[in-house]
């Protein structure tokens, strides 16, 4: 039997594209095959026709149409530079970071994301702008917007003191209006505030119900420096990134040490984010020596320096440390507390101090201890405020409860739902929780909308505000059942559980019910709880049996068919996109054969979910990943993972080390990312049996949920109930009963 | 006598100033260029015209951009497929385009009309968007997969599948009308 080369290689064999050993051996069947060589024959007798194919001749009266348009004063401005990559711009940087992580891993794993949409730009003139430049704003819209005079441009502003702030953390801001001007063109100019370094945009209507945001990669825009990026503008980037996109994120910080060489900061932002790659691996020898080297070079320079910044001693001891040259740590250290005790990192290490004897000093020691730190830190500071809150609750103090509490509602605002519930289940905290839980839940009322994601329409964020108050309904509803105030914490309780899909809040609320004789509701709740996928079949199984038995087999059946129910619609209102597969898109399954992404589904509902090894925040979701892997499958769906690096003896070990059985392929080209509009991992996507991708950039947990209610309509041919709009939803009791 | 880049250089300075005698004088060099590029890569003639006026209408403020170190002819193209691509982009976006099976009006008045040439035109008509779109890059303009994935936002390896799929599809297209 004759193996005849691949299509692809006999393309590039006729392209003159093939290394030196493959055009060899190809060559060697071209001599004995006349098929073959027909075939490179017919494509290079196509390249020579299509070549020598004649220019048409434009029409006539052309040029008389374009100057007299020229006298009119018209300007048109032209793309003379290529549309702008959003992912792995340095092919420098790559290479040289491709080099390191090959000798560690023995695989060439450096891969450009693909861009995600090619549908729509938005330009900034002057494309590098300096700090606080006017900036001239061009959007060429899509069909999307087709109807609209006017966009709304808004944007989330990094400035350097943000620090490392989580992207989520910063106001989004409403900054110009785009003016129409025909042909889905829209224009508009701003100026950057001085302060500003660096900022993401996204394009909405009016109404703030269609987002543009590319795919959630948003626009982004750089301050220079002369030419170069501002080096505040790249530690922005970096921290900012950290959480949307990794693999950019350390690219950023690669640029970052690259083009300021000399700043501590960079090498210890690059260092700790290679350190969270290669886990409890260790930097492998080469990127470690890489590392030393350098450090001993800036601490040569700076040694001899008495005017270092607090930012360059908080990064030479943090880059110390995240080394582990313990010598170099305590060095830094000892200088850091002496010459700049506010700095962040020098309150860290007074809060280990005090977090080390708070094992033997009691709570209202600790708290006076972090009170004085607290008088220290110039800036307030996260991990202060968590664990000043934290002791506060210990000590039982309800007035150093609302004092730490206070502090860290304003250090992390998004996390004061959490401090107040952790709150509401300690008896002397309970009053101030309640109060507390409260004010959140008649802010709601009137949302902020620049709280809401640049990504999110303000449907997305009705649907997270109505999720936001069943906690803080079901919180507030527990804490008074707790306080022995029966009927408003049954109003409060109910509120929470008609709306959301909250299992932890269905177990504690059933047991309420049951504990008040409710029984009927209580076995409602529990009947939510065997449905959900997550809830493991022996705990489903004996939930079951005890119903059953209970409140009669049919009763049991019609309350688990509404519990599905209730399931597939929340989950099914949130779908978003509705594409189809592409099911012809070819992936390389890990024995090196070819398999269609229509082949690979075969009609079943599907997972895909993007993941590289050159991400942390992927890496981090394996371990789940494959949980969700056996759960979709036991609900007859399948979950495709899909990995950018060729198969390689490394991956495979990566795989096998980590217990990782579920099915990977390889995206040779990039076609499956690009068609599906990946822009980072992980990212997910779930189809039904036809191929239409109801969820997509949902998280891992939801996967499985997601498919149950996707397998529920399909099964049942229900109908998805329409969207409850914010004004239809049931409002929260009034906040008087006590 | 006036030299043929002395010429050029004459004509790009003029443009650079706005006036219209030298953005003319490009015109007469360049215009059937500009016009294949733009057509082929867009498949319609009105589109095509329009990104003719806009190529030259933007020609001198954007030449500006034009360092001299290339050909001013190459990096004219390079524009004019930018801006035929961006056209393309937006009018994907709006859904508004169709793709004819039938011979183009371009093909049909064309200089000579050997039967491969309009075949080959017709099946070159017929691709979709994306695969026509590196074809013609690669095959007729000449650029290499890596400033073709530039150009249009993908990959190289994105380009290579496309230029594959392209010539499959001409093969059946054109041994089925044989």
């Amino acid at each position: 039997m004759i193996f005849h080369p691949t299509q692809s290689r006999l393309n590039g064999f006729a392209d003159g594209e093939l290394s030196k050993r493959v055009r060899v051996k190809t060559a060697g069947h071209l001599e004995r095959c006349t098929k073959c060589r027909n075939t490179i024959g017919w494509i290079r007798r196509l390249s020579r026709e299509a070549n020598a194919l004649p220019l048409p001749s434009p029409p006539a009266g052309l040029k008389d149409r374009i100057l007299e348009r020229l006298r009119r004063g018209e300007r048109v401005i032209l793309p003379v530079a290529d549309p702008p990559r959003p992912a792995w711009p340095g092919r420098r940087v790559a290479a040289a970071f491709s080099a390191i992580v090959a000798v560690a891993i023995g695989a060439s794993l450096i891969r450009a994301p693909e861009l995600v949409s090619e549908a729509s730009e938005l330009r900034f003139y002057p494309e590098h702008p300096q700090r606080g430049d006017e900036i001239a704003i061009e959007y060429l819209g899509t069909s999307m917007f087709a109807a609209e005079d006017s966009l709304m441009l808004r944007a989330v502003y990094r400035t350097a003191a943000d620090g490392s702030t989580w992207h989520e953390d910063l106001p989004v801001l409403r900054v110009a209006t785009l003016t129409g001007q025909g042909d889905h063109v829209y224009t508009a100019t701003l100026r950057l505030p001085e302060d500003v370094v660096y900022a993401l945009f996204a394009v909405e209507d009016s109404r703030g119900s269609r987002v543009d945001s590319r795919g959630r990669a948003t626009w982004e825009l750089l301050v220079y420096d002369d030419d170069k990026p501002d080096y505040d503008a790249l530690m922005q980037r970096t921290y900012d990134l950290q959480h949307r996109n990794w693999e950019l994120a350390l690219e950023t910080a690669q640029q970052a040490t690259e083009l300021y060489s000399s700043h501590a900061v960079g090498w210890f932002a690059l260092s700790s984010l290679q350190q969270l790659l290669y886990g409890d691996a260790g930097l492998p020898r080469e990127l470690e020596s890489q590392h030393r080297a350098r450090f001993a070079q800036l601490e040569r320079v700076l040694a001899q320096n008495h005017a270092v910044s607090g930012a360059d001693l908080g990064g030479m001891y943090g880059y110390a440390v995240t080394l582990g040259d313990d010598a170099a740590a305590d060095r830094w250290r000892e200088r850091l507390l002496r010459e700049a005790p506010e700095h962040d990192l020098a309150v860290d290490i007074g809060l280990s101090e005090v977090q080390e004897e708070a094992q033997n000093d009691p709570p209202a020691t600790t708290l006076a201890k972090l009170e004085r730190l607290w008088a220290t830190a110039q800036s307030d500071h996260g991990p202060l405020s968590f664990y000043g809150f934290d002791i506060a609750v210990q000590s039982g103090d309800s007035d150093a409860m609302a004092t730490w509490l206070d502090r860290f509602a304003r250090v992390q605002p998004r996390d004061v739902v959490w401090a107040a519930t952790a709150l509401a289940s300690v008896p002397p905290g309970r009053e101030l929780a309640i109060s507390q839980l409260r004010i959140l839940l008649g802010r709601l009322a009137s949302s902020d909308d620049s709280e809401r994601a640049l990504f999110h329409t303000k449907e997305d964020q009705r649907r997270n505000d109505r999720l936001l108050r069943q906690v803080l309904a079901g919180t507030i509803g527990i804490a008074l059942f707790e306080d022995g105030n029966v009927s408003a914490g049954r109003e409060y309780l109910n509120v929470a559980l008609g709306d959301g899909w909250n299992v932890e809040l269905f177990l504690q609320a059933a047991e309420i019910k049951q504990k008040l004789g409710e029984t009927a509701s209580a076995f409602e709740l529990w009947a939510r709880v065997v449905v959900d996928p997550w809830t493991s079949k022996s705990a489903a199984d004996s939930l079951s049996a005890a119903a059953s038995e209970a409140v009669g087999p049919d009763s049991w059946s019609r309350m688990l068919r509404s519990a599905r129910d209730m399931m597939a619609r929340w989950f099914v209102e949130a779908a978003s996109d509705l594409r189809f597969v592409p099911a012809h898109a070819q992936l390389v399954g890990s024995d090196g054969s070819l398999h269609t992404i229509g082949k690979i589904r075969d009609g079943r509902i599907s997972v895909f979910a993007f993941w590289s090894r050159k991400s942390y925040l992927a890496v981090r979701d394996l371990e789940t990943l494959e949980k969700v892997a056996g759960l979709v499958e036991e609900l007859g769906g399948r979950v495709i993972t899909v990995v950018d690096e060729p198969w390689s003896d490394g991956l495979q070990q990566f795989l096998q080390t980590r217990h990782l059985s579920f099915p990977a392929y390889y995206d040779a080209g990039s076609e499956a990312g690009s068609a599906f509009g990946v822009w980072a991992t992980p990212t997910y996507f779930v189809a039904d049996g036809s191929g239409r991708i109801w969820f997509a950039n949902g998280e891992v947990g939801e996967l499985p949920n997601q498919v149950a209610a996707l397998r529920h309509i399909e099964g049942t041919g229900a109908t998805v109930p329409p969207i409850v709009a914010e004004n239809d939803a049931p409002p929260p009791p009034a906040p008087t009963t006590n | 006598m006036v030299t043929e880049h002395e010429r050029h250089r004459t004509l790009v300075k003029g443009a650079r100033a706005g006036q219209p005698d030298a953005i003319a004088g490009l015109y007469d060099l360049y215009g059937k260029t500009v016009y294949g590029v733009a057509l082929r890569l867009s498949n319609s003639e009105t589109d095509a015209e329009d990104v003719v006026q806009d190529v030259f209408i933007g020609l001198g403020r954007s030449l500006a951009s034009f360092e001299g170190r290339g050909s001013l002819e190459g990096w004219i193209k390079r524009v004019t497929s930018r801006t035929a691509l961006m056209r393309l982009r937006r009018q994907r976006a709006r859904n508004e385009i169709s793709i004819e099976a039938g011979i183009p009006a371009w093909a049909e008045s064309a200089e000579s009309s050997p039967t491969d040439r309009l075949t080959l035109e017709q099946a070159l008509a017929g691709l979709p968007d994306d695969s026509r779109a590196v074809f013609v890059l690669k095959e007729i303009e000449g650029y290499s997969h890596r400033e073709i994935g530039e150009m249009l936002g993908i990959q190289p390896g994105t380009s290579k599948i496309r230029l594959h799929r392209a010539r499959q599809e001409l093969q059946r297209s054109i041994e089925g009308t044989v």
